[in-house]
């Protein structure tokens, strides 16, 4: 049986000028978060039972305190502690958002896609927030080489939130290395 | 008489020359004897002095408002991570009051993988038995959360478990060291190694008894005879320990001597962990670190080194005390401390309470541990190094699955007397396991009877037929990747034919029934599920094909080989069992497979990290799929084979499904919350070596696994919140008419409500004809979909 996945052939001119912007510092080298992290609000609305909003804040601690250590750099460490916010509340998408970034940021870009995966899964409605998981997808399609992905998931990004900075640069990024058509 | 003295001439010129010989030879013999000793001194106490064994840690406990505090034990968790009741606010880190409306806990300190936990006094306000709030006490400041440190719950040791909290000399209070001193060997930095006075008051005693009772040991000579010798009374250890104190005197400064004696000693014995040196003795009996204990409680300490047994506060609190007090006073007659410490170190209180006895806990848990460790470590560096090994076990979780399946496996016996064996190797076996489905956390694993009988993990190590718990991925491969002969996808709303079949097998057509004779013709896929019917699976796995269904199994996560024959469907295949825990987790993960884990750090003694098992991930199912396999599986437990759940009280949202082997050999029952997923078997070993079957069972999974999990479930889950499972985007829910299939209509009123994956919802409704509009419009919208 074929496979039904597209397959995206990676030509040569992309990954020369794809190598000489990440050598340029062009396309968002790994080493930090994007300054100004929006604050993490409760996930799901309505909820009366207060031992789940206690295990949502308690997760949303955990990930705050994850947020500081990727900030710091200390991306093993804040990866546990996703994985641990995670742990107490499964549902929690930021967890599994910035579990995929610390993945992203260690270069690790086949293990970063699936957490976020999941953070779309639990995120159903926050526009800002999913543009934000596009535009990192969009970040590790780049960093895969796969600009057609890459450009679709910015795009996909700036259809949920228009002010997304990351998607808005990296589909410029992409759209420069664009080769005039024939 | 010239004869005579030229005889003695001779004689004493021959003694001259065995002398001349034999002086040399002893001296040279002599040296050598101590340059072995030499050797063997400095060898050991150069290197590596103590085999270290390593030590598994559970998961620490977070603690949140809105907790019901029982439900998660939290009482006998203090207890076990040796926090003492007080009668006022905690002062000291291991203290807590509890009142009706707060509990007040001073945490310990605890080293974490990445960091060092200072501990800090912190007030839960209780609210009916619920955490109200967590504060910093008294400051006041508001929590979040606060994490309860990890439970120790094994070591990994080579013969005997010596556990040891190694200190510097520098960490040591002085009123410890003169205590010590005071007790064992007041003029230790006088003397050379050995006391020559002590050494002969000794001798002349052991001669008037004619045996040896007296030792007249320096505190050199202790740690000697504990470090290198044994612990016989011979005059040859004696005299080997002697030559070796000297060495050891002239070779190292007193302070290393000091330092490696007090990092030696015994001081108690604690169920299979034996409490060596003063870090460790300080902690058992104090809570505390060495640097943080009293005048008075480093006196009790020291005066337990003579007979750790006899002067035990725990064990003998007043010749404790005495003990104690006879030390206080000689440090006062050496003018260590003065009389106004005398008195205050007098009237301190002794130590209450002897900390919980450390006793072989979750044994196949460990095992398992052990054996995934030992991938990466040599075991000999497992048993010596010191490691810290951090786990993924709740050990509330892991208690009750030791309790409620030996007594499930009672209660059977108890029911049916043909599953009674006499013979403990014989008897009735089960399992028990416990995931959490997000993270592939091993939460609790119990991989037989009892332990001590067999040490097999059944959970890890057994390979059972799955019987109808293999369904779901017949189901799975249908909903996902393959379409009816009609050309339309499988939904949970689509008819199959359950009616008898027959099929060309290796072995010649085999013809399988349903387990009650009965055939129900045309059915959903849903009731074929939720009823567990064996001919409806098996014309759906023979329609979609048998190969999907095993890389269906294989990308949920099952690992053991699947034979491609039709009877691959009822479960006839052998799979490990927690392959199969695993492989529904991607069910309730929403599709993502996650890989086992039961170790999540691994650190050295020196605290670093040496390994960190990070969740991984893989996509098997879209998140519809798996939801609409969830949906299935909890209409096995509102309506199917698994409804004793609820009718047994369990009332969460669940989803499950029970399995029964053809050859009545084997019965399961697995279900999963949206945050914990729990496998039980239940069934009778194989022959020694495999060389006879198991015995017949003769129960299904709802009458012999269900009941187990469902005890389980209840009380895992006591206190916890409860969770829903995710309808994720894309899924549409209508009320289906059971009988056609169709959307609820006028002609149908009565219907079931099912979720669709969208664009795949019936589009006609009872009643209503398929005329050639609806059948282009139809088309058309599954063209765009």
């Amino acid at each position: 049986m074929k496979s039904k996945r597209k397959f995206y052939p990676v030509r040569p001119w992309w990954a020369i000028a794809a190598a000489l912007l990440l050598s340029a510092g062009c396309i968002p080298s790994p080493g930090g978060p994007p300054v100004g992290e929006p604050p993490l609000t409760p996930i799901t609305g309505g909820t009366t039972d207060s031992s789940q909003t206690g295990q949502q804040e308690a997760s949303l601690q955990l990930t705050d305190e994850g947020r500081q250590l990727l900030d710091e750099g200390r991306l093993d460490e804040a990866a546990s502690v996703f994985q641990k916010a995670i742990s107490l509340y499964p549902n929690n998408p930021y967890a599994y958002y910035y579990l995929g970034r610390s993945r992203y940021l260690k270069k690790d870009y086949a293990r970063s896609l699936t957490p976020l995966r999941q953070a779309e899964l639990y995120l159903s409605g926050d526009s800002v927030w999913l543009a934000r998981v596009y535009a990192l997808r969009g970040q590790i399609d780049e960093a895969l080489l796969q600009p057609n992905d890459a450009r679709n998931q910015y795009q996909k990004a700036l259809s949920f939130d228009p002010r997304n900075a990351e998607a808005r640069e990296g589909l410029e990024r992409i759209q420069s290395l664009t080769p005039p058509t024939e | 008489m010239q004869d005579l003295s030229s005889g003695i001439s001779h004689l004493w010129s021959y003694r001259r020359r065995i002398l001349i010989v034999a002086v040399p030879l002893l001296t040279i013999l002599f040296a050598l004897y101590l340059a072995a000793l030499y050797v063997i001194i400095t060898h050991r106490f150069e290197g590596q002095r103590w085999r270290l064994p390593s030590k598994v840690y559970s998961d620490s406990v977070i603690l949140y408002p809105g907790q019901e505090i029982n439900g998660i034990q939290l009482p006998d968790r203090l207890r076990r991570l040796d926090y003492r009741p007080v009668e006022g606010p905690p002062q000291h880190p291991g203290e807590y009051l509890l009142e009706p409306a707060s509990l007040t806990l001073y945490l310990h300190d605890f080293e974490y993988p990445d960091h060092l936990f200072k501990g800090f006094s912190v007030r839960l306000d209780l609210d009916n038995g619920r955490i109200a709030a967590i504060r910093e006490w008294p400051a006041e400041n508001r929590l979040a959360l606060v994490e309860l440190e990890p439970e120790l719950i094994a070591a990994f040791y080579d013969q005997a478990w010596e556990e040891r909290d190694l200190v510097r000399l520098d960490d040591v209070p002085q009123h410890l060291i003169d205590a010590v001193l005071a007790a064992e060997d007041s003029r230790f930095y006088q003397h050379g190694g050995i006391e020559p006075r002590s050494l002969l008051r000794a001798a002349w005693v052991n001669l008037r008894e004619g045996a040896i009772v007296q030792g007249g040991s320096t505190l050199t000579q202790q740690l000697v005879k504990n470090f290198y010798l044994n612990q016989s009374r011979t005059l040859s250890r004696k005299l080997n320990e002697i030559f070796m104190a000297i060495l050891l005197d002239l070779r190292y400064s007193k302070d290393e001597i000091l330092e490696a004696y007090l990092n030696e000693i015994y001081f108690a014995q604690s169920g299979t962990m034996g409490v060596y040196g003063i870090g460790q003795a300080s902690r058992f009996y104090f809570g505390k670190r060495p640097q943080e204990m009293t005048l008075g409680e480093s006196a009790l300490l020291a005066g337990m080194i003579k007979s750790p047994n006899i002067y035990s506060p725990f064990h003998n609190p007043k010749r404790a005390a005495a003990r104690k007090a006879y030390l206080l006073d000689r440090m006062v007659k050496l003018n260590k401390i003065g009389l106004e410490d005398y008195r205050k170190a007098l009237d301190e209180p002794m130590p209450s309470g002897a900390p919980v006895q450390q006793e072989r806990f979750a044994p196949y848990f460990v095992d398992f541990v052990r054996q995934q460790l030992a991938e990466h470590y040599d075991p000999g560096v497992l048993t010596s190094e010191g490691f810290r090994i951090f786990t993924t076990l709740d050990t509330e979780q892991q208690r009750t699955a030791e309790t409620v399946l030996s007594k499930g496996l009672r209660g059977l016996e108890s029911a049916y007397p043909h599953l009674r064996r006499d013979e403990p190797t014989a008897k009735l076996q089960g399992i028990l396991i416990a995931v959490q489905p997000q993270t592939g956390q091993i939460k609790a694993m119990v991989g037989g009877r009892n332990y001590a009988v067999s040490q097999f993990n059944r959970a890890v190590q057994a390979r059972r037929q799955p019987g109808s718990l293999f369904k779901p991925f017949v189901y799975a491969a249908a909903l996902s990747q393959a379409v009816t002969p009609e050309g339309s996808p499988y939904t949970a709303a689509t008819r199959i034919e359950d009616s008898p079949v027959s099929l060309a097998s290796p072995d010649g057509l085999w013809t399988p029934q349903n387990f009650d004779k009965v055939y129900h013709g045309s059915v959903t896929l849903r009731t074929a599920l939720e009823n567990s019917l064996n001919a409806a699976t098996v014309r759906l796995a023979d329609s979609i094909g048998t190969e999907r269904v095993i890389a269906m199994a294989e990308s949920m996560g099952i690992r053991s080989p699947l034979k491609n024959v039709p009877s691959l469907a009822l479960g006839t295949s052998e799979v490990v069992p927690l392959e199969i825990a695993i492989a529904y987790g991607t069910i309730a993960n929403g599709g993502i497979r996650v890989e086992p884990i039961a170790v999540k750090e691994v650190v050295s003694s020196a605290g670093h990290v040496l390994e960190r098992r990070t969740l991984e991930m893989t996509p098997a199912l879209t998140p519809q799929q798996a939801y609409l396999l969830t949906t299935l599986l909890e209409g096995v437990v509102e309506r199917g084979t698994g409804r004793g759940v609820v009718s047994r009280g369990f009332t969460r949202p669940v989803a499950g499904k029970t399995g029964t082997t053809s050859n009545d050999k084997d019965a399961w029952f697995l279900g999963f919350t949206p945050d914990l997923l729990g496998l039980v078997w239940v069934g009778f070993d194989a022959g020694p070596a495999g060389e006879s079957s198991p015995a017949d069972l003769k129960l299904t999974g709802s009458q012999a696994a269900l009941p187990i999990w469902t005890d389980f479930m209840k009380q895992a889950t006591a206190g916890q919140p409860v969770s829903r499972f995710a309808v994720p985007p894309g899924i549409v829910f209508e009320t289906i008419d059971p009988v056609s299939g169709l959307i609820s209509g006028q002609g149908c009123p009565e219907g079931v409500r099912e979720a669709f994956i969208q664009g795949t919802e019936p589009q006609l409704r009872c009643g209503e004809s398929d005329g050639l509009p609806k059948k282009i419009y139809r088309w058309f919208k599954q063209l765009i979909s």
